[in-house]
């Protein structure tokens, strides 16, 4: 009933989704708390440009994609003329353009967390002899958690059901880079119905579990309360 | 000797902060109305706010100085800061949030944490959140928490502000008994006349982002240095009055409808036939008595007659522990019904009742001679 390539295209897509997910924390999380804490020339400018992948249709975020990364784009023409690798219609460019179309609901929602703690608790932390550092791994992203928590968990929902960007740069290659999202379009064309099925149950599942668990963290008494 | 000497420029948004003083003696009190630069003062001493000129100095230890370019970060300054909303860790217990300043390990540190809980009365709390203890014992802790590295001065952003008022009191004591024990000096922002009056050897006044004076409670209550510094201590009797004769060590002043005589002190030395002054009186320096019974209260000496006057009560507003009064004198224009009065004065409870007052009962009032304080205009 499940063969090969649809079990592939479950677990590519949760390694996809969770590749970005890392990506996000280590790339996003700063921005977020640099966006919340500083104020510098442009910050409204790189504020948009953050949040246009959201915006966008995912298509022309792939098209963009391809221009910097492709074998002729910027990035990808040292790649390729370096190392002679090209990381289009592969795994790894379904990763980079999950986490391109999903860091912005990351970013934007552990920036509003995190310029929504009082800074006098972080100055509290220095009168106390803390460093800076010290005070944003103790005080800032613990008093923040709910809210990145919130914000990581949908942008994993949100990388876990990438299609747009991720067909343009990864393309449509059963058992290499055929996610889920590409799987049902796959499925759906062909009218192979008990495999379509299977995969629109698999992620409206993980996705619905993903929100409740997001819903329940903004209440206050947990998960099961209110 | 002067501990800490602040000597600083600001301007945040539209304020200009100018502060030029020295603290002295245990409890130093910044006093001022909401808004006059207080807590702007304390964070640039604790290093959380930048001056745009001048300097701060503590004991040997140069906290900032704009023409040598020194700013030292506020992890460096030894001070201990408490904040008026506590800004205790919500995500740490007590003991997580008391222990959080304090580096070093093993059984010295358990000790130390141990004492601490002990004198802040915390031992059954350590494991409860900010959220699951009282006001009081929240401010507790943010002390605890700000003493508990030994700092070299401690920093308090009206930290009873919110409690309720016997908690307040109760905390004072704490304060006071604090003092005896860490022996740092304390700097506490106030606009609580009784907690300034309870706490401070040396007062430091704020208007409007500029320091009206600094001294001794006894200088500040009772030798303002102008009709500002009057009014911000509470002194309520302010009025202008003419010097019409100097006997006795006496000045003798006189206004349309009052005399008074007060004595001179050495702030008033200066002060000839003919001058125009402010007289200063404090409500409490005022007494009040039933009609007719001035004399007899007052004793046969002279003093006792020296600034009695009979009149009757305008109005009044009962307090926690006293009443405000406000008092006509008999004389010209002497009409009960418009409102006006002469002196606000504090009466006991007690007296209040066992003299029978009301709105409109007559009696008499004496004021302290010296007790009054003239400044020439």
């Amino acid at each position: 009933m499940i063969d090969a390539n649809d079990f592939f295209a479950v677990v590519l897509s949760l390694k996809v989704a969770a590749v970005a997910t890392a990506l996000n924390v280590i790339i996003g999380l700063p921005i977020a708390y640099i966006l919340a804490k500083k104020d510098f020339l442009g910050k409204t400018l790189l504020e948009a440009l953050i949040t246009l992948p959201l915006v966008l249709p995912p298509t022309v975020v792939g098209f963009y994609l391809l221009v910097v990364v492709g074998r002729h784009g910027f990035i990808g023409s040292i790649l390729y003329d370096t190392f002679h690798v090209s990381i289009i219609f592969t795994w790894y460019a379904a990763a980079l353009a999950a986490q391109v179309v999903s860091m912005p609901l990351m970013v934007r929602a552990s920036s509003a967390a995190i310029s929504s703690i009082d800074p006098e608790y972080e100055d509290a932390s220095y009168t106390l002899g803390k460093s800076r550092l010290y005070t944003v791994f103790k005080v800032t992203l613990p008093l923040a958690k709910k809210g990145i928590i919130a914000g990581t968990v949908l942008a994993f929902c949100r990388a876990l059901g990438e299609f747009g960007a991720t067909i343009m740069v990864a393309g449509n290659i059963p058992g290499k880079t055929t996610t889920m999202p590409i799987a049902i379009y796959s499925a759906f064309y062909s009218s192979q119905n008990p495999r379509l099925h299977l995969q629109v149950a698999i992620l409206t599942i993980i996705s619905f579990a993903a929100t409740l668990i997001v819903n329940g963290m903004e209440k206050k008494g947990g998960l099961f309360k209110g | 000797m002067a501990s800490l000497k602040v000597n600083i420029k600001k301007k945040l948004h539209d304020f200009h902060l100018t502060a030029d003083w020295s603290a002295r003696g245990n409890i130093t009190c910044l006093f001022g109305y909401t808004g006059s630069g207080k807590s702007l003062t304390l964070k640039t001493i604790a290093g959380l706010m930048k001056p745009d000129h001048g300097y701060i100095h503590f004991h040997n230890t140069i906290f900032f100085d704009s023409d040598r370019r020194i700013d030292l970060p506020p992890q460096k300054r030894d001070i201990g800061f408490v904040f008026q909303n506590n800004m205790l860790f919500p995500h740490m217990t007590v003991y997580q949030n008391i222990l959080y300043g304090l580096s070093g390990t093993g059984n010295n540190k358990k000790k130390k944490i141990g004492d601490i809980l002990k004198i802040f009365r915390l031992d059954s709390l350590e494991n409860k959140y900010p959220h699951q203890i009282s006001g009081g014992q929240q401010q507790r802790t943010a002390i605890a928490r700000a003493v508990m590295r030994g700092p070299k001065l401690l920093l308090l952003d009206e930290p009873f502000n919110s409690l309720d008022y016997a908690v307040k009191v109760k905390m004072h004591q704490n304060i006071l008994l604090y003092r005896e024990y860490f022996d740092i000096p304390i700097i506490l922002i106030t606009h609580d006349i009784d907690e300034l009056r309870c706490l401070a050897d040396w007062i430091v006044l704020y208007n409007e982002g500029q320091v009206e004076q600094e001294g001794t409670p006894e200088e500040i209550f009772l030798m303002p240095k102008n009709r500002t510094s009057a009014r911000l201590v509470a002194t309520k009797n302010i009025f202008d009055a003419e010097v019409v004769r100097i006997h006795d060590g006496l000045a003798e002043v006189r206004t349309e409808r009052i005399r008074l005589s007060a004595t001179i002190n050495d702030e008033m030395s200066r002060i000839r036939t003919g001058d125009k002054v402010i007289c200063c009186i404090r409500p409490e320096h005022i007494s009040l008595a039933g009609n007719g019974t001035s004399t007899e209260s007052g004793g046969a000496n002279e003093s006792g007659r020296i600034n009695t006057m009979a009149g009757a009560v305008v109005d009044f507003m009962r307090n926690a522990t006293s009443y405000d009064v406000f008092f006509r004198i008999e004389g010209r224009n002497y009409d009960l019904e418009n409102g006006r009065y002469d002196f606000e004065l504090k009466a006991r409870v007690e007296d209040f009742v066992n003299l029978g007052l009301a709105k409109g009962q007559k009696a008499t009032i004496t004021i302290d001679k010296n007790m009054i304080y003239l400044m020439k205009r």
